[in-house]
């Protein structure tokens, strides 16, 4: 609608409206680019690359320099430098890994060093972990498929109560899985793998950010208890009678802290700004980095993995 | 006659003697200040008339961007901006009726014909505490009278608009009737010419638009004490957006009609009695009615035919509208106890209705249009009272020593929750020496309204929402030290400095947005989509005058900085204003060779306002470790300044007066140097490469125009 405004005023004004190339200086300040989300129970994990002035003819060439220097502080206490991973080739990025075991309340904090480029600095809290109280079956719909009489798929509703204590201003991501037990005759045996379920959540107001560049759902706590300590999710998952026997649906709410959300809402807005029809004079979304100095997001969070036997 | 006691005596003049034409001008009258208190700044409409307009139309709200602290949007486009305040903070009143979209054509025009303006004051940091209701400025527009005596006309036609007026007696010597119309008539060349363009692609079709109002006014003296006053306005834009095309598959033809209507406008209306209870106690008794309204009805036409029937069709209309409604009531009384003391007191009462949004759909296919139960989806009214009552003296100390004291009292009550607030109100003027004065003032102001905006343009979109229970009034408090000086019986020059904090401003929170086609219904919980946050202005106004003379003008210069911070916005960083604009410099100046010719110029300068520019972009790296897509850096909010703008107009203006009246031609040059300023940056996305791209685009070029005016 925005659009046939601005249409209207190129050609209201005796289509006197014209465009020219921008004469602007457009040079961008270099900066570090950090990325790192960790738990407990896993070795923290950086990916540290260069930003890439927009107007430079080396565009999408992001580097990742393997010769950084980065420091962990757990409490302001220097704990070690990071080590460089030169990741898989295929898949994986460069990345720079410190193998620490790190507590709740604790703070931590990685200082990052790289040729000329400005010094960059973040810090983040491992929050406690939420606590699900229980998962509860709403309903279920199994579906046949005609086709395949062993094959069927199930629309589910559960409710997730979330326990008490949290304090208000908590933030979530909430993720689920199927966990598929196939039997393989030959062998004669099981194997696990998980597949991961989209979640719809209800609440009176659905304003959840269902994740695209990641997976899951992420929330906020006076979001979940606008409607009670229940949230009410539903899904749909398939089953193969023949082949499989019944696994559980995990889902695994973390904590996360309000760096996380706003970090990775912002980044999906963003992408969804920039494929969506151009509305001219919308202000661009403005991507939440918590790197003091650079770009990018450092954030602990801790989790919770409840099971749910159907 | 014996003087013993107050009498009241109405004598009428008949005319004996004819003398030749004088012109008279006052003792300063460009930039008229009311003296030697400077709570306002009376417009001298006389010299302004001759100012250079936009297509001939000199326009008041466009005319005040020449004053001190004045930032105007972009490219003169979204509104005024007064010390640092957004565009919904100034209470534009339409003979004491406040307009929420006082503008044609997205602001390059006002509601407010020229011709109709009998009066206008202007209030940017001492307000009278009979003002309320907004935090940064007070544009009192009051207009003609109709001529109770004989009847008066006056056409004219310009490049953008055509305009007549009528006035006469309804009742001789009792009662007028003033009626005024204008329209614009670009529409049929906008018409041919876009039906054109859409033919050389083979489609039928066009793209039109026009704006218009019509003024009437009445008014009737009952008794020597007794006079009312009747003032109806309404107004509004039309766009008009149609597109048709036929096309063949084998046996099958395809017809394909959309239609696009977007109407907006405004209806006002004033009944007031005016009632003198003695000869020191006036007062006005005023009902208002106040409406802005916008409409948005699209609709599609799909249907497909074989050689025998039609096989398949979609249809669907769909009507989004918005609207705010105001009915006030409020009596005003002027007490003149001794020429000391001028006390004015009053109170208004007024229920706003707003309905933010509504959207109804048909469908000839489903039932239930998918995103429409039922159809139709109307987001709550919301109503709110309102309560104001104000007391204010302008009590001479001294001779030389004046001090304005006041309140202004308001209650706000929505959704069963009440905001009161008493907003005081002071200023003190003196004389240091004779050719010198200084004024200090402060004030407090609420405002219980907010426009919505995500683009600062000033769209008519943009939604007006009250204060609710969650969101609450804005405020402002403006401090303000300024002196006058008189250089010389023609030259003047006054100074000052500000400071100007503004608290509870709304904004979107990042990335919500209204109005797009696939999310329209989020207008129904706009009260989540926002964040609150607060304001600062401080800077200097310097204006230098000549007043007198055949020569005339004035030089304006604000040097000022304002910035925003919000808890959700920015990471809680302060972050310049989008109007940010260091300097603004003004020239304004007027000629008159002879008592036919007469010309002005105007020039305008002003820094760059700010935006957001991606500079950089980086590239994104899942958890997993997996490299994913690039996405921009765009730095802090609003850290690119654009260029500075600049832009000069001119206007050479010959009236001739004949037995019959009067006519008059101007012919002028908008932007006369044909400067390309910036008027947006386009951001052009590249899905493929994902790649930003920028360009700039300017909005007017030079702009010849000319305005014939007959009077009679």
């Amino acid at each position: 609608m925005k659009k046939q405004f601005v249409y209207l005023l190129l050609l209201v004004l005796l289509f006197a409206a014209c465009e020219k190339d921008i004469d602007l200086d457009l040079s961008g300040n270099k900066k570090l680019v950090l990325l790192s989300t960790f738990r407990p129970d896993q070795p923290i994990r950086l990916s540290l690359s260069t930003s890439i002035p927009v107007a430079s003819a080396d565009s999408f060439t992001a580097h990742y320099p393997e010769d950084a220097q980065l420091q962990l502080f757990e409490n302001d206490q220097y704990l070690g430098d990071f080590r460089f991973d030169p990741g898989s080739s295929i898949t994986f990025t460069p990345s720079y890994v410190f193998n620490h075991p790190i507590q709740s309340g604790a703070n931590y904090t990685v200082k990052a060093q790289y040729a000329d480029y400005p010094d960059v600095e973040a810090s983040t809290t491992l929050l406690t972990a939420p606590l699900i109280e229980k998962v509860e079956r709403v309903q279920m719909i199994e579906i046949p498929d005609y086709a395949y009489p062993t094959f069927c798929t199930y629309l589910a509703e559960v409710d997730l109560t979330l326990a008490a204590g949290l304090p208000t201003d908590s933030y979530f991501h909430l993720q689920a899985w199927q966990e598929v037990i196939s039997y393989d005759v030959i062998e004669n045996d099981t194997f696990r793998y998980p597949i991961n379920i989209d979640l719809a959540l209800f609440l009176p107001r659905i304003e959840d950010l269902a994740l695209t560049l990641e997976k899951g759902n992420l929330l906020s706590h006076g979001l979940w208890m606008s409607n009670g300590p229940d949230l009410r999710v539903s899904f749909e998952f398939s089953f193969n009678k023949a082949t499989e026997l019944k696994g559980p649906i995990h889902f695994e709410l973390r904590r996360v802290t309000k760096d996380y959300y706003l970090f990775y809402k912002s980044l999906e807005e963003q992408d969804f700004a920039n494929f969506r029809q151009s509305v001219l004079f919308d202000e661009p979304i403005l991507i939440h980095h918590n790197i003091e100095g650079g770009l990018g997001h450092f954030s602990a969070y801790n989790s919770i993995v409840k099971s749910w036997f159907w | 006659m014996e003087l013993d006691a107050h009498q009241q005596f109405r004598i009428k003049l008949a005319p004996s003697l004819t003398l030749e034409a004088v012109i008279v001008t006052d003792k300063d009258s460009l930039l008229q200040s009311t003296s030697p208190q400077r709570q306002s700044t009376t417009l001298p409409l006389e010299q302004m008339a001759h100012l250079p307009g936009m297509g001939g139309e000199v326009d008041i709200l466009q005319s005040l961007q020449h004053l001190p602290g004045i930032q105007p949007g972009t490219d003169d486009i979204g509104g005024l901006h007064v010390r640092g305040g957004n565009a919904d903070q100034n209470l534009i009143l339409f003979d004491g009726v406040p307009v929420y979209n006082p503008y044609h054509t997205l602001g390059l025009y006002s509601i407010f014909d020229f011709d109709m303006i009998r009066k206008v004051r202007y209030f940017r940091g001492q307000f009278p505490a009979r003002f309320g209701g907004r935090v940064s400025s007070v544009v009192d527009v009051r207009t003609k009278q109709g001529n109770n005596k004989e009847f008066h006309g006056k056409a004219s036609i310009g490049l953008i608009a055509s305009k007549l007026a009528l006035e006469g007696p309804l009742v001789k010597d009792k009662g007028a009737f003033y009626l005024s119309a204008r329209r614009s008539h670009l529409d049929p060349v906008l018409k041919k010419y876009t039906r054109k363009q859409r033919e050389e692609r083979g489609e039928d079709g066009f793209l039109n638009y026009h704006f218009g109002e019509i003024i009437a006014k009445l008014d009737y003296r009952l008794n020597d004490k007794n006079h009312l006053y009747l003032s109806f306005y309404k107004g509004g834009d039309h766009y008009d957006n149609q597109n048709d095309y036929q096309e063949n598959f084998d046996a099958l033809q395809r017809t394909f009609k959309e239609q696009q209507q977007l109407n907006w406008g405004n209806t006002l209306s004033v009944l007031r009695w005016n009632h003198p209870f003695s000869n020191k106690l006036f007062a006005n008794f005023t009902a208002t009615y106040s409406t802005f309204q916008f409409q948005s009805d699209d609709s599609i036409e799909d249907l497909i035919f074989n050689e025998i029937a039609e096989t398949d069709s979609f249809v669907l209309r769909s009507v989004y509208q918005s609207t705010i409604e105001d009915l006030s009531f409020k009596v005003d009384f002027d007490f003149v106890p001794n020429p000391q003391h001028y006390i004015r007191f009053g109170a208004i009462a007024t229920n706003h209705r707003f309905q933010p949004g509504a959207i109804s759909a048909q469908d000839d296919l489903f039932q239930d249009f998918p995103f429409l139960p039922n159809g139709r989806v109307n987001t709550p009214i919301i109503k709110a009272q309102e309560l104001n009552a104000y007391f204010e003296d302008e009590w001479n100390l001294h001779q030389k020593l004046q001090i304005h004291l006041g309140a202004h009292a308001s209650l706000f009550s929505v959704q069963s929750k009440q905001y009161a607030f008493i907003e005081p109100r002071l200023s003190l003027h003196g004389q240091i020496a004779p050719p010198l004065h200084f004024h200090l003032s402060f004030s407090q102001m609420n405002q219980y309204l907010h426009l919505l905006t995500r683009s600062g343009a000033g769209f008519p979109t943009d939604l007006w929402v009250p204060s609710t229970a969650k969101v609450k009034p804005q405020q402002s408090l403006i401090a303000d030290a300024h002196l006058d000086l008189q250089l010389a019986p023609q030259w003047s020059m006054e100074g000052g400095v500000y400071y100007k904090k503004m608290k509870r401003l709304i904004n979107y929170s990042e990335g919500a947005n209204f109005l797009l086609n696939s999310d329209v219904l989020s207008t129904a919980n706009w009260e989540d989509r926002i964040v609150t946050g607060q304001g600062q202005s401080y800077g200097l106004e310097a204006l230098v005058k000549k007043g007198k003379g055949k020569w005339q003008g004035w030089l304006s210069y604000t040097w000022s900085k304002t910035n925003r911070q919000f808890d959700d916005l920015n990471n809680g960083q302060s972050f310049p204003f989008r109007f940010d604009l260091r300097h603004v410099l003004s020239l304004v100046t007027t000629y008159r060779w002879s008592s036919n010719w007469q010309g002005s110029a105007s020039w305008s300068y002003r820094s760059g306002s700010q935006v957001n520019l991606a500079l950089n972009e980086w590239q994104y790296v899942d958890q997993d470790g997996n490299p994913f897509f690039y996405f921009n850096d765009f730095g802090s909010k609003n850290s690119y300044t654009l260029p500075a703008y600049h832009r000069l107009d001119a206007n050479v203006q010959y009236q001739k007066e004949k037995p019959w009246g009067s006519w008059s031609l101007h012919w002028g040059i908008y932007n006369a140097y044909n400067q390309r300023n910036i008027f947006y940056i386009k951001t052009e996305y590249n899905p493929l490469t994902r790649q930003l791209g920028y360009k700039s685009v300017s909005l007017i070029p030079i702009l010849p125009y000319f305005r014939l005016s007959i009077a009679l």
